[in-house]
């Protein structure tokens, strides 16, 4: 029987784009948290910016599949990077706004497009990369909230540029990078109809946006208790990736999701049962996407998209519907955590250890 | 995050329908685009 091991090949494509992610969610929450200070426009920024950075992904990620000479990551970066002048000096913020987040919408694609393809099947790759994500965001709100000028997450921005050349190489050495670039990707379970395979994974994805919101977390107060927050989501992110190479894809979902909801419900005024719960519950993020990249083997970035898709759909009714009040949130975190569970026992193939393709 | 959305899902029960309307077209677009490379992609997997 051969053993489960840490894949750390091309595992430098992880850590880099963690970088890169990280500065783009510096530079988008920096100008999103400066956007809202405008009341008027304050929704439509809002709703717009989740809906213009995250769902174009799947359209990107495709032409990125397609076209694989095109450096998105690059792209993206100049476009953040020239997003926040225009936003200091342009009284309107809308061109601004449509370059942040198509900026935001390359560097993601760029990110998952590199690290599933030199990641030979592991998670931990794209885990990884997610996982910077988290640290960016709460970075650009401290460094809008501190009234820090545009200039510093612009050079922070820029600095990204020489990690994105560097992260193309992982390209060139990645071993599937031939017709079917993510063919080391089978988790999904091939019982399953591949349609409802994905819409299953997307309900997931939709769920935990959703639930993202409904985690009662009245002990958070302190900006250093939101900064631990972000962090512990951060290495959740990352932890749940790294777990499933090690222990089984359909283990570390289901047991990770099932056991933040006791932490999630019990930590409402206990900072460390909840900081627990949140890292479980972050576990799960890479899962989803391995899944659907199991689907869609030779379109990563597509796959990618879908993943983002949900996220806008599971965000967005946080706007106009929210569930209030600590009895209503733990039945709709519990219920929410049922569904996930039962999707991903349908969708995700029974563990089992597999040769990875070298 | 939890303030910040309450202040924005505030902003967002005094909306206006047709900023809503054209980001529900957009949506729908980019949806059904998904959905067709999606498609397009199984199907060339099958085949």
């Amino acid at each position: 029987m051969k053993k489960r091991s840490f894949n750390t090949r091309n595992l430098g494509s992880g850590f880099l784009y963690f970088y890169i992610h990280f500065v783009t969610e510096v530079a988008c929450f920096y100008a999103l948290a400066r956007y809202i200070e405008s009341p008027p426009v304050m929704w439509m920024i809002t709703v717009a910016y989740d809906l213009l950075a995250f769902t174009p992904q799947s359209v990107i990620g495709y032409i990125s599949d397609r076209f694989r000479k095109i450096s998105f990551g690059l792209i993206g970066l100049v476009m953040l990077a020239a997003a926040l002048p225009l936003q200091q000096y342009m009284a309107s913020p809308w061109l601004s706004l449509v370059i942040l987040c198509l900026g935001n919408a390359c560097t993601h694609v760029d990110g998952a497009e590199i690290t599933l393809r030199a990641s030979n099947g592991s998670l931990s790759h794209s885990a990884i990369f997610v996982a910077g994500g988290s640290f960016g965001v709460i970075t650009g709100k401290l460094l809008a909230g501190a009234g820090i000028p545009y200039w510093a997450p612009l050079v922070l921005t820029l600095s990204a540029v020489p990690f994105a050349m560097a992260a193309k190489l992982y390209l060139n050495k990645a071993p599937a990078s031939a017709e079917v670039p993510c063919r080391a990707f089978r988790y999904n379970d091939p019982r399953r109809n591949k349609y409802l395979v994905i819409l299953l994974s997307v309900i997931v994805v939709i769920s935990r946006g959703y639930m993202a919101y409904g985690i009662p977390i009245s002990w958070r107060k302190s900006t250093l208790q939101t900064v631990m927050l972000f962090c512990f989501m951060g290495l959740g992110k990352a932890l749940g990736g790294v777990c499933a190479d090690l222990f089984g894809i359909k283990k570390t979902a289901i047991i990770s999701l099932a056991a933040a909801l006791p932490f999630l419900l019990f930590g409402d005024n206990n900072m460390y049962l909840s900081l627990i719960g949140v890292m479980f519950f972050s576990m799960t993020m890479s899962v989803t996407l391995a899944v659907i990249v199991s689907v869609l083997p030779k379109a990563p970035g597509l796959a990618f998209g879908f993943t983002t898709i949900g996220l806008f759909l599971g965000a967005t009714p946080v706007f106009f519907i929210k569930v209030t009040g600590f009895a209503a949130n733990c039945v709709m975190l519990t219920v929410m955590t049922a569904l996930c569970v039962a999707c991903m026992a349908i969708s995700i193939r029974k563990d089992e250890p597999h040769e990875r393709l070298v | 995050m939890n303030d910040w959305f309450e202040t924005v899902s505030t902003a967002v029960l005094q909306y206006e329908k047709t900023p809503l309307l054209i980001f529900a077209a957009l949506f729908a677009v980019i949806v059904i685009l998904t959905v067709a490379f999606a498609v397009h992609e199984i199907r060339n997997d099958i085949s």
